[in-house]
């Protein structure tokens, strides 16, 4: 049985976030007004948010995953930003422990009456948005491909490693899909590295998630990243069904202007849901 | 706090609804004034992290936060994934709950309207906040205190025996929902999968830890029963520990999320490195439960028996490292307590004293002062007296030599002796295999290394050959492409360069046309050429000659001494006309090329319309059958181009499938190397330890010789 691996702080997994900072990051997204370098970098942060929680246990965040996050745009590199300016990856807990800074953001909730209320939270910094220069998506994928293929020979029994790309989509430096594959061969015991894609594009068409053909998207762009990506491991689509999201046998861990950060509520840690097994 | 549910609703099949997120609920818990709005919580105090956000204490299934409100300290559980009917249990378990007076509980509320996350209102579960910590967090701590492991073992199987007593079934014992307090006791948490009589005939809503529960657990698994086999994991682990705190170290990863067993030690008992140790510990009674535990694990895993405690563990003397006393001891291996010390403190126990011969045997002391009294005689009697008496001498000599060699080998102390050194033999021996085993798996190590880096660089190599093969491909074909469509090129160059001659032939045919035609107006007869009369009009006339259009041109012939005037016709006939002579003949020529010069200034200089018409037509077809071939070589380009990518694409995803499968077996191979190295080097430890404990033993024999046992028989002294 694959991607079955017991994730725990002897037995670590890891996380290689891909975010797309070139120049046409600069556009609105689809049916919006925020910049796709704006949405890209909110959805990181809350990813790392995210990671982070479902890692907290008695005594603070656990090492569950080591995590990396590689900007691509003028450069390829670290995109953390603040303390942990230019490390690739990261061990969990020092991630959670040490963002860029802590912001304030207010914003207006319902207040369960009927009306609106302003409220105060405190959200996380790791990564800033960037939008300046070509989309090497193939350098990207490479640059991923040799920490995941570094990490699979330290941790051979480990959960396979995921790398979560965000971009929108239009490849600079050649068909993405090659260096897309190659992370892919890159496998533990227990599976594949996997791959998976968000793309958030200026179109205004319906927002995709985990779909399981390419019928509906709406350009090449889409139908070559849905193509690149890795198909959701069983225990992960059975979570997405419970969590009321129409996913079929071959959905791709593939969104398309949607959200992506319930992809970190299909991590297993600890007991499992008797559905699984 | 009571246990009896405050919920209210609840129908049965509840329909499937996405669930707020861990960090969602972090978010909106920085606001309880908001987020518990009109319930007994607004305004509570949540216990904060670093970062001052909510602190989750995060499962699979929700997240718990620490929150105080009116003095009062609350776990409040926010679930992240949905489960049937959860409120209808919660209710059955707090009833049930309610009527036990167990010190394991813990009270909890489960909320319908709990907390408010964006808008909608979602169940919590309130509780009471129990101050402790988890099982292996208490372990890391308390391992080497023997004594509290034991007690722990203790009230453990003490709390099997209560839930057993309560018809309760938790349904998830493992490290993370058993919670050791300050003074020791134990408290269960999360009763998300907790059985209760009421809720019989329903399925269980989650498995249990995976390193807690037999390979055969299934959802159907929903009864008093449901925790028996974790029950053993759980008892066994500790009674383990508490007997060598070092199997922590040895048997398990350092952060492991499991006690001393594990998954893997479930599916596959027979290679199990794990249950091996303990089935083949040294001590009697780890060895008994662990034999047990193996026994139930290969015959009963589906049903396992109620756990099978040890007599009370507390017989044993509070000497610290000191184990359980082994109740009858093993012959072979009872002699090593001193095994049992943590590894990292070695506590090497005063080598035991020497042994010494017990009482002394009259009968052959007696002998043997007789014989070591008479012997010196005996040897000057053979040469002096008589050789029958030396015999004598001899015989008795060789009797007692026999009778104390019986009698030493009838000695206890020999047998222990003896014991003693077969065991350090055999210990050695077992160190030596151990080393030679760690050794090997070295080597193997750095084999499996080479294959490794080989097969990475095979793999690199076959990645560039296929991209270059593209390259190669696609570079031919842009060739192929770029000479057709040069080609395409010259044919539009050539018929633009075609078309300007056909309107230059035109031009030329037309402006001939005209001069014909203008020349034809002007007739000879009527152009009063000097010397030419009717008679050499009528002459030209006869020859065809009659306007300046029926000539081009005149030439001279030599005739004798008549130089003939010879007319070349518009058709290109030439003819002489009788009467004209070469002055004549110069005469009308030189009116035609007059008439000629002055109608050619006045020649058209284009075509007509009509004719521009045509040859334009004509052109635009050329350049429209290029235009169109033009673009079939660029589509057709386009759809190769997209074919060899698609065959790229096809040879790039066959070639990483063989990479995954090959890159699959090394991880394999690595896997079960690493595991197998790791075992040994335990193996190694245990079995270096083992080899000085049994030398030492052996060495406290080393008094223990017939030579000695000689001495012995003869002072009395050791
Ligand atoms: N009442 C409580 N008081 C203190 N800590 C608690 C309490 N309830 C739960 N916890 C802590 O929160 C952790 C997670 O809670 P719980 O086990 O209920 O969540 P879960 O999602 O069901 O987890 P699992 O994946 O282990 O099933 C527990 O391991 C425990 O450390």
């Amino acid at each position: 049985m694959t991607y079955a691996a017991e994730i725990s702080r002897a037995n670590p997994s890891c996380f290689v976030f891909l975010v797309d900072q070139s120049a046409s990051m600069n556009d609105p997204i689809g049916g919006g007004r925020q910049r796709k370098a704006d949405v890209v970098a909110d959805a990181l942060n809350r990813l790392l948010a995210e990671l982070s929680v479902k890692c907290a246990k008695e005594e603070g965040v656990r090492d569950y995953f080591h995590v990396a996050v590689i900007g691509y745009g003028h450069a390829v590199g670290s995109a953390f930003t603040g303390p942990l300016a230019g490390r690739d990856l990261v061990p969990l807990s020092q991630v959670a422990d040490q963002p860029a800074r802590v912001e304030k953001r207010t914003k207006k909730v319902p207040d369960g009456a009927g009306g609106l209320v302003e409220t105060t939270t405190r959200f996380p910094v790791w990564v800033d948005p960037v939008a300046h220069g070509a989309t090497p998506m193939c350098r990207a994928l490479a640059t991923a491909e040799s920490l995941v293929s570094d990490w699979v020979a330290r941790h051979p029994d480990s959960f396979p490693p995921i790398v979560l790309n965000l971009t929108d989509g239009e490849s600079t430096d050649g068909d993405p899909a090659g260096a897309a594959w190659a992370v892919q061969t890159h496998v533990t015991a227990d599976g594949a590295a996997l791959l998976f894609n968000l793309h958030v594009s200026a179109a205004n068409t319906v927002p995709v998630t985990f779909p399981d053909t390419d019928v509906a998207l709406p350009d090449t762009y889409a139908r070559t990243l849905f193509g690149m990506s890795s198909l959701l491991p069983p225990h992960m689509r059975f979570y997405a069904l419970q969590q009321g999201l129409q996913v079929g046998d071959l959905a791709r861990g593939f969104c398309y202007n949607a959200d992506i950060t319930t992809l970190v509520q299909f991590l297993d840690i600890g007991t499992r849901a008797t559905d699984l097994r | 706090m009571t246990t009896s549910p405050s919920s209210t609703s609840t129908s049965g099949d509840e329909p499937v609804r996405a669930l707020p997120s861990g960090a969602t609920y972090v978010e909106a818990l920085q606001d309880t004034a908001l987020c518990f709005r009109g319930t007994d919580l607004a305004g509570a105090e949540v216990r904060v992290d670093a970062l001052g956000r909510p602190r989750a204490i995060s499962g699979n299934f929700a997240g718990v936060f620490s929150l105080e409100v009116g003095g009062t300290r609350y776990a409040i559980k926010c679930f992240t994934r949905a489960a049937p009917e959860q409120a209808a249990r919660y209710r059955a378990v707090g009833e049930h709950l309610a009527g036990l007076d167990d010190d394991w509980t813990v009270g909890f509320d489960y909320l319908d309207r709990g907390i408010l996350v964006e808008g909608v209102w979602h169940p919590v579960l309130r509780m009471e906040w129990v101050e402790g910590v988890n099982l292996l967090r208490w372990l890391d701590r308390h391992v080497d205190d023997a004594r509290a492991v034991r007690r722990l073992a203790e009230r453990f199987a003490h709390l099997v025996d209560r839930l057993a007593a309560a018809g309760v079934g938790h349904g998830d014992l493992q490290h993370g929902n058993l919670l050791v307090t300050a003074d020791g006791s134990l408290k269960l948490v999360d009763y998300d999968g907790m059985y209760v009589p009421a809720l019989a005939g329903l399925s269980a809503p989650e498995t249990g830890h995976r390193n807690y529960q037999s390979p055969d657990r299934t959802a159907a698994d929903f009864g008093p029963s449901v925790d028996r086999f974790s029950s053993w994991v759980i008892y066994l682990s500790l009674v383990a520990l508490a007997t060598e705190p070092a199997l922590w170290r040895q048997l398990r990863d350092e952060d492991a999320e499991h006690l001393v067993l594990a998954e893997s030690d479930f599916a596959d008992p027979a290679g199990s490195f794990r249950l091996a140790t303990l089935t083949g510990h040294p001590d009697a009674r780890l060895r008994g439960l662990a034999e047990r535990f193996l026994d139930v694990l290969l015959h009963h895993r589906a049903a396992p028996p109620p756990l099978e405690p040890l007599e009370p563990l507390d017989a044993v003397e509070p000497s610290g490292v000191e184990p359980f006393r082994d109740a009858e001891p093993a012959p072979a291996k009872s002699g090593l307590p001193s095994w049992m010390v943590d590894r990292l403190e070695p506590h090497r126990p005063a080598p035991p004293p020497s042994a010494r011969f017990g009482d002394r045997p009259r009968a052959l002391t007696a002998l043997t002062w007789a014989l070591a009294v008479l012997l010196p005689f005996g040897v000057p009697a053979a040469v002096l007296v008589d050789e029958a008496l030396a015999l004598a001498d001899a015989s008795a000599l060789l009797a007692w030599a026999a009778a104390t060699a019986a009698g030493y080998r009838r000695r206890p102390e020999r047998a222990q002796a003896r014991a003693a050194r077969a065991e350090r033999k055999r210990l050695v021996a077992a160190r030596l295999a151990a080393e030679a085993e760690a050794a090997r798996l070295d080597r193997e190590a750095e084999r499996i290394a080479a294959a490794t880096a080989a097969v990475k660089a095979e793999q690199e190599q076959r990645r560039r050959a296929l991209q270059q093969r593209h390259d190669e491909r696609l570079r031919e074909h842009q060739r192929a492409v770029k000479q057709h469509l040069d080609r395409i090129d010259q044919e539009r160059q050539s018929v633009a360069a075609r078309t300007r001659l056909e309107e230059q032939r035109l031009l030329v045919r037309r402006q001939k046309a005209h001069l014909r035609e203008e020349l034809a107006k002007f007739r000879l007869a009527l152009a009063g050429v000097e010397g030419v009369g009717p008679r050499q009009l009528a002459n030209l006339q006869a020859v065809g000659i009659r306007t300046a259009a029926d000539f081009v041109g005149v030439r001279y012939e030599q005739d004798g001494l008549d130089r003939v005037a010879i007319f070349v016709l518009a058709d290109g006939r030439n003819v002489s006309a009788a009467g004209v002579g070469e002055v004549s003949a110069v005469l009308i020529d030189q009116w035609r090329e007059r008439l000629t010069a002055r109608v050619e200034a006045e020649r058209p200089t284009a075509l007509t319309q009509v004719e521009q018409r045509a040859l334009r037509l004509r052109s635009t077809e050329e350049r429209a059958r290029l235009d169109a071939e033009h673009r079939r070589v660029l589509a057709a380009a386009e759809t190769a181009i997209r074919e060899l990518r698609a065959t790229l694409r096809a040879e790039q995803v066959a070639l990483a499938d063989e990479m995954k499968n090959a890159n699959t077996t090394t991880a394999h191979t690595r896997v079960d190397h690493d595991r197998a190295a790791t075992e040994a080097a335990v193996r190694l430890e245990r079995a270096e330890r083992a080899a000085a404990e049994g030398v030492t033993r052996a060495d406290a024999f080393r008094p223990i010789t017939y030579r000695r046992y000689l001495r012995f028989l003869l002072t009395g002294k050791n």
